[in-house]
């Protein structure tokens, strides 16, 4: 039993007196006028404030675990430190609320607005704040793994060193957002907006990244996701030291940087234009070179180093030629065999949704890895490496 | 025009008969609504409700007559609500394409005392759609199979509807079966891993927002009209098949007895749960922690099956209830619903 009656708390409040340190556990006070009043230090386990007029409140070290908050209105609320773990706060007004170190473990915080709110060092392990807003919100060191923040709004939040680990941001939107050092492990990002997001040391190991918009994301140092990126947006991305656009990555790079399976910074960069025709030719590029192609090829051989990034892009059109060695290629353009096998031995194939590739793949000996983004147009055989096949059949050398 | 097709009309002597005095709509739960009002009817009220039973045409209602015709009626219609509220789950199961023939059985006493009753206050388009709405479901009982679908089904609803119609406020389904099927769908759906807020906006964005349409659903419509990845929409499929499995495989009866049972099972599985849960709490390994963290989800599921049981009994209002409370006083209501329901449920004579 509560130590004081809803009615004996209201009447404390109404003539100014503080209600600190009381036992209120499930005390039922909704829609109760509460502004500014005291309960630091309460208990108040399982209360309902459903819809209470509680901004400005005094809620430092309070107890509010499982407390029926829905519809409340805490704005500028001081929450820090308090222990809402389990609480209902859907729908909850906390515009410019403290909850600094607050416990929010397990909190329902769905469509709850908290712009401008504090919440650094906050423990919102498994919290759902799908459809929240956090405009500007500051979230430094902030634990939110396994969190549900889809359809969030944050853009411009402060989430420096966070922990995102399994946390899902489906279509959630961190325009600019400070996500420097978060660690974004197995994160789903799918159609996430993060253009202008600082994401430099950001590690984003395991992180699904389909549809997501990076243009002009901070990225740095970022650690990669591991696998092939497809199908993400982005015009450029900022991969300077210190912000300052100074470097700017474009093209393919982008997803291979946000991969983390390729340098990015390539020693050598060769282009063809637009319009070029080259026929009947053999290039070689060396390892760690970088080719795009946006010309017409003709009965090419293309030899590529280990390593070697090799790009058809979207005007490009390599008609039956060859690409021998263990590189890198994306195609958003063309490439139509003549005879097969039209690839050989890459050790990564990448076809856009605008690409278009008819041939036969010869696998690297450590196998290809294959990313075909929905809408491509592929006519494809994949082969195993020419060793591998030789021990099958023991009749191909 | 046949007397029993016209309103029941009060004599002049009527007009200063008092209000009839209330009755125990809670008492009635498991008598018979006849007998309610065959008491209305006779002794205390034989004077001023004497005249009802006339033949047409021998008096009209003229002022306050008419206003106490009108509250007598309300007064049958709020008694008839809670009597045929087996009758209003049956046609909501009918609706979502669920229901079996057990129901004839469970809906027929209390269409029975009902059709007395308005029989006695001389409701004869009642009286009409009621034996056509009985005759439906006595014919669907001798027709070949379980469940009652196609044609019958379609007969029987449009009998219902006729019914709503005559006495919204005994039988309108609007209100009841959009509160029920808002709570089954959303758990059914927060039960499929991978199911968050966009996947909830998408499916009811793309009009995927009734049972119905979700039980006639195929993965690649939902993939389709959604754009949710195919493994989710495969997931969701699958999780209202098991659903309506699990639906059909429950044979109601008067005493819903099957759903109770259930409800209690659930009850003390999330007990157990929320136990080990609390005692995860109160350790400090990193284990502990995340055995914590997985208990919070099987609770958290254990809780949705059960949201869908209560829905589907139609308590809606208690789950309202139980939202609001901590986990430990949600058992304590849970407990005491199904104290509650034994009397509640308990099978009309």
């Amino acid at each position: 039993m509560p130590e004081l009656t809803a009615d004996l708390v209201l009447k404390k409040i109404k003539i100014g007196e503080k209600v600190d340190r009381a036992d209120l556990r499930g005390l039922v006070l909704t829609r109760a006028v509460l502004e500014g009043a005291s309960f630091r230090r309460c208990d108040l386990d399982g209360a309902n404030l459903e819809g209470a007029r509680l901004s400005k409140a005094l809620f430092k070290n309070a107890s509010l675990r499982e407390a029926f908050l829905a519809g409340a209105d805490l704005r500028e609320a001081n929450l820090e430190s308090a222990d809402l773990e389990g609480a209902n706060l859907l729908g909850a007004k906390l515009v410019g609320a403290n909850l600094n170190r607050a416990n929010l473990e397990g909190a329902n915080l769905q469509g709850a607005d908290l712009s401008g709110a504090r919440l650094t060092h906050a423990q919102l392990e498994s919290a759902t704040l799908g459809g929240a807003r956090l405009v500007r919100a500051e979230l430094a060191h902030a634990d939110l793994s396994e969190t549900d923040l889809s359809t969030a709004k944050l853009d411009e939040a402060d989430l420096t060193s966070t922990d995102l680990s399994g946390a899902n941001l489906e279509e959630a939107s961190l325009a600019r957002a400070q996500l420097r050092d978060a660690v974004l492990r197995g994160a789903t990002l799918i159609r996430a907006d993060l253009s202008g997001a600082d994401l430099r040391r950001a590690n984003l190991t395991g992180a699904r990244l389909e549809g997501a918009l990076f243009t002009g994301a901070r990225v740095r140092s970022l650690v990669g996701t591991g696998a092939p990126v497809v199908g993400i947006r982005a015009e450029w991305v900022d991969d300077s030291e210190d912000a300052s656009r100074a470097v700017r990555v474009t093209g393919p790079q982008i997803a291979a940087l946000l991969s983390g399976m390729t340098p990015s910074s390539p020693s050598h960069k060769r282009y063809f234009g637009r319009g070029d025709v080259l026929r009947n030719a053999h290039l070689e590029f060396d390892t760690g070179a970088a080719v795009e192609i946006e010309s017409l090829f003709e009965h090419c051989t293309i030899a590529l180093g280990e390593g070697t990034e090799l790009v058809v892009g979207r005007g490009g059109v390599l008609s039956g030629c060859q690409i021998q060695g263990a590189g890198r290629v994306t195609i958003h353009g063309k490439f139509v065999e003549r005879e097969g096998p039209g690839i050989v031995g890459a050790t990564q194939l990448v076809v856009s949704s605008e690409g278009f590739l008819v041939g036969a793949i010869e696998q690297a000996q450590d196998l290809t890895r294959f990313a075909f983004e929905p809408g491509c147009y592929l006519r494809v055989q994949i082969l195993q490496a020419k060793k591998e096949r030789t021990t099958k059949s023991g009749r191909q050398s | 025009m046949a007397a029993a097709a016209q309103p029941p009309v009060l004599a002049e002597s009527a007009k200063v008969m008092s209000r009839p005095p209330p009755v125990e709509v809670e008492r009635s739960n498991g008598g018979s609504i006849a007998d309610t009002f065959e008491r209305l009817l006779s002794s205390e009220l034989e004077a001023g409700f004497a005249s009802m039973q006339q033949p047409a045409g021998a008096a009209i209602a003229r002022g306050g007559a008419g206003a106490d015709l009108g509250e007598v009626r309300s007064l049958f219609a709020q008694l008839a609500a809670n009597h045929v509220r087996s009758v209003r789950d049956f046609v909501i199961d009918l609706r979502w394409s669920d229901a079996t023939v057990e129901w004839v059985s469970i809906c027929s006493p209390a269409l029975q005392s009902l059709r007395r009753a308005a029989e006695k206050l001389e409701l004869g388009d009642l009286c009409r759609a009621l034996d056509k709405f009985s005759e439906g479901l006595l014919a669907a009982q001798s027709d070949p199979g379980h469940a009652i679908g196609g044609e019958r089904r379609a007969a029987i609803l449009a009998c219902y509807d006729e019914l709503s119609r005559l006495m919204p406020q005994a039988f309108a389904l609007d209100m009841d079966q959009t509160q029920r099927e808002t709570v089954i769908l959303q758990s059914l759906l927060l039960q499929v891993p991978d199911v968050k807020k966009v996947t909830l906006d998408k499916m009811y964005a793309a009009g995927l927002s009734t049972l119905e349409a979700m039980l006639l659903a195929t993965p690649e419509d939902i993939a389709a009209t959604t754009g949710v990845a195919e493994l989710t929409a495969q997931r969701i499929v699958e999780r209202f098949r098991a659903y309506r499995a699990h639906v059909k495989a429950t044979a109601p009866d008067a005493a819903r007895t099957r759903e109770r049972q259930h409800i209690a099972d659930l009850t003390s599985r999330l007990k157990r749960e929320h136990d080990a849960y609390e005692r995860s709490s109160q350790a400090w390994s990193r284990e502990a922690a995340e055995q914590k963290k997985e208990l919070r989800k099987v609770r958290a599921q254990t809780l949705l099956d059960i949201q869908v049981e209560l829905a589907r009994l139609g308590e809606v209002d208690r789950l309202n209830q139980i939202e609001r409370l901590p986990f430990e006083a949600k058992l304590t209501e849970l407990e005491s619903f199904l104290e509650d329901a034994r009397d509640k449920y308990m099978v009309q004579p």
